[in-house]
């Protein structure tokens, strides 16, 4: 192994560290490069197997999503049965259920965002930058809060919407949601951040508490808001507990509850189903792709790194 | 100049002082929080608490009736039997255990995986950017998609089945109903599979980002004294890495004790209860089963299970919670 022990204090600085790889290594080296390869291989077929198999299985026909041997490829290719999906369980009406379960995914979800931007933020700053008799108290509690599992609260949310009379609304699953501690949690860590300087200058401008937020510490903030739109937007697209005890009725399901539904009716049309998965996967992949180093960084502003 | 600051007129603070009008605001903007928090988290686990001492079916006005649901929630049976000729009695224990082995060998298999991977991808390799987006993707798909997915896979005809026959076929491997063969025991295991698959890799990506940060000198340091490899991995990068293995352990932890949708939508429960969880008990007493106040004693009895294991693995893991 080259060391760099013997040379002297300049050539070690021209030296950097990366460049000893393309020094002729020992023989461990490269054995441990194909492992490395091989093992790279290995959990992707593992790992994304699945998926592949059922994003091929979408275009095959019934019996050959069901067939033994399972076959790779489609033997035929059948796109239709996207049509299928979107146009299953019909109502009525003679209209499907289909579109009507994705429009309300969108829906939930983007309102949700928006409330959520809003509140969060707020209190993130005020968490950050205002002092107020109690903060400690009240952000100890609200870290607490992220430890309470979600079906203990399932009961008595039930209860308490039924009484008001939200069960089967959107507001059943916006007016809960619309705030999260641990979002809070996150983009007050992230104002944190941002120096106080800034803060002191626009007083001296003479700008009030809100519009040193809304001007100043908001634009800056733009990476950790973007973070919390794509997870919170993600979260709500793949909920299925609270959609499934809160709403009731076919024409309010959101995608996901649907699928699980369509399931249980058409668990014969495998292919069908699959197609269907790919709706709700998809755009949460498509989005992933166009801004992955966000959904990353988001952990790392809760100070994961420690 | 922080003096000339303070003494400068404040804007439209209408008579109050500047710390006054922080102190309101600050409450202000906290107050959305504050108010959904009182009714739906922390009234809402009063009520749950209150709910576990009633008799509260589902339209019933709920009258008090003491420790009743706590009784019947914790007094495991005492034949098998007892579940047909008694079936007021509970399956709580037998929800627990499942629910407890599950978290277990889950959560110890996905950190360990993750963390191994993450120690033998950490190199120069090409195309990693393209895998780390591919790994990711498990983590975006609901688990309604998964669920329906390996429905699919785990079938006996299914592609699992077909590459263990394919394998191991020659020592007389048969194809088994994973999710539905009763005897075989083999649908807690199948849904551990899942699981660890589908959160594995996420949680390797946070090892390897964790592991970017690890500083070369340490490893030259101890190369020097004679520390590589195996005993490198325990005595350098474990230790280094301690605040992000306590945080995937703690989240691996407290997510696997709640598992639901991959039981509900996969298995029902079944076969013959050996996938039912805690989560999955409670969900059907209180909202198939219309069985609210039984529900709610459950539901009470996972939180504290829950609370309880997180202050254990604080002191055991560490302490160094989230947060500065």
């Amino acid at each position: 192994m080259a060391t760099t022990t013997t040379t002297s204090q300049r050539t070690e600085a021209a030296v950097p560290v990366t460049q000893q790889t393309t020094v002729r290594q020992e023989p461990m080296y490269y054995v441990l490069m194909v492992i490395r390869y091989a093992v790279l291989i290995l959990m992707t077929i593992i790992f994304l197997g699945p998926f592949i198999m059922a994003l091929l299985g979408s275009f095959k026909t019934t019996s050959e999503v069901l067939a033994w041997p399972p076959t790779f490829f489609p033997q035929v290719w059948r796109p239709e049965n996207y049509a299928d999906v979107w146009n299953v369980l019909p109502d009525a009406n003679g209209n499907s259920y289909f579109p009507r379960w994705i429009l309300n995914s969108a829906i939930l979800s983007a309102s949700i965002v928006i409330l959520q931007l809003f509140f969060c933020s707020l209190a993130g700053f005020a968490f950050a930058r205002l002092n107020f008799p109690g903060k400690g108290f009240v952000f100890a509690a609200m870290l607490s809060t992220m430890m309470i599992p979600g079906m203990v609260l399932m009961i008595p949310k039930y209860q308490i919407l039924s009484k008001v009379h939200l069960v089967n609304t959107y507001g059943a699953l916006i007016i809960p949601g619309a705030v999260s501690a641990a979002m809070i949690f996150m983009l007050s860590q992230f104002f944190r951040s941002i120096p106080k300087d800034l803060d002191e200058a626009a007083w001296i401008d003479g700008a009030g508490i809100f519009t040193t937020f809304w001007r100043i510490i908001l634009p800056l903030a733009r990476p950790a808001l973007i973070t919390l739109a794509l997870l919170t937007f993600q979260g709500v697209w793949n909920t299925y507990l609270d959609a499934l005890v809160l709403l009731n009725s076919l024409d309010m399901y959101p995608l996901t509850v649907g699928l699980a539904f369509l399931r249980g009716q058409y668990g014969s049309f495998y292919n069908v189903v699959l197609a269907g998965s790919m709706f709700n996967t998809i755009p949460m992949i498509l989005l992933f792709m166009v801004f992955s180093r966000f959904y990353v960084q988001g952990a790392t502003y809760s100070g994961v790194k420690g | 100049m922080a003096a000339e600051a303070r003494s400068a007129p404040a804007p439209k603070t209408s008579g109050m002082n500047r710390k006054t009008l922080e102190a309101l605001t600050g409450y202000l903007y906290v107050s959305p929080w504050i108010i959904l928090s009182i009714i739906f988290t922390f009234g809402a686990m009063l009520y749950v608490l209150y709910l576990s001492f009633t008799d509260l079916k589902l339209l019933n006005t709920p009258q008090l009736i003491g420790f009743d649901n706590y009784v019947r929630v914790l007094t495991p049976f005492a034949w098998p039997w007892e579940t047909w000729v008694h079936p007021e009695k509970s399956f709580f224990w037998n929800a627990v255990w499942n629910t407890v082995i599950y978290a277990a060998v889950v959560t110890f298999c996905q950190t360990w995986l993750a963390l191994i991977l993450a120690v033998i991808l950490n190199a120069k390799l090409i195309g990693k950017q393209f895998f780390r987006i591919g790994w990711y993707i498990p983590s975006v798909t609901s688990s309604v998609v998964i669920s329906l997915i390996f429905i699919w896979i785990f079938q006996k005809e299914g592609v699992l089945n077909y590459t263990l026959v394919t394998l191991f076929g020659w020592a007389g491997f048969q194809p088994i109903g994973w999710l539905t063969d009763a005897a075989a025991h083999s649908a807690l295991p199948a849904l551990m599979l899942l699981n660890i698959s589908t959160t594995a890799p996420t949680f390797m990506l946070y090892f390897l980002a964790a592991l970017q940060d690890v500083p070369e000198e340490i490893y030259e340091a101890a190369s020097l004294d004679g520390c590589v490899g195996v005993q490198r991995f325990f005595k350098i990068t474990v230790p280094m890495l301690r605040p992000i293995i306590f945080l995937v352990v703690v989240l691996g932890t407290i997510g696997t004790l709640q598992i639901f949708d991959q039981a509900y939508i996969m298995t029902a429960g079944g076969p013959l209860h050996q996938t039912e969880t805690i989560n999955y008990l409670i969900y059907t007493s209180a909202f198939t089963n219309f069985d609210m106040a039984y529900a709610s004693a459950m539901a009470f009895v996972l939180f504290v299970l829950i609370f309880s294991l997180f202050l254990v693995q604080n002191r055991m893991l560490g302490g160094s919670n989230t947060g500065q």
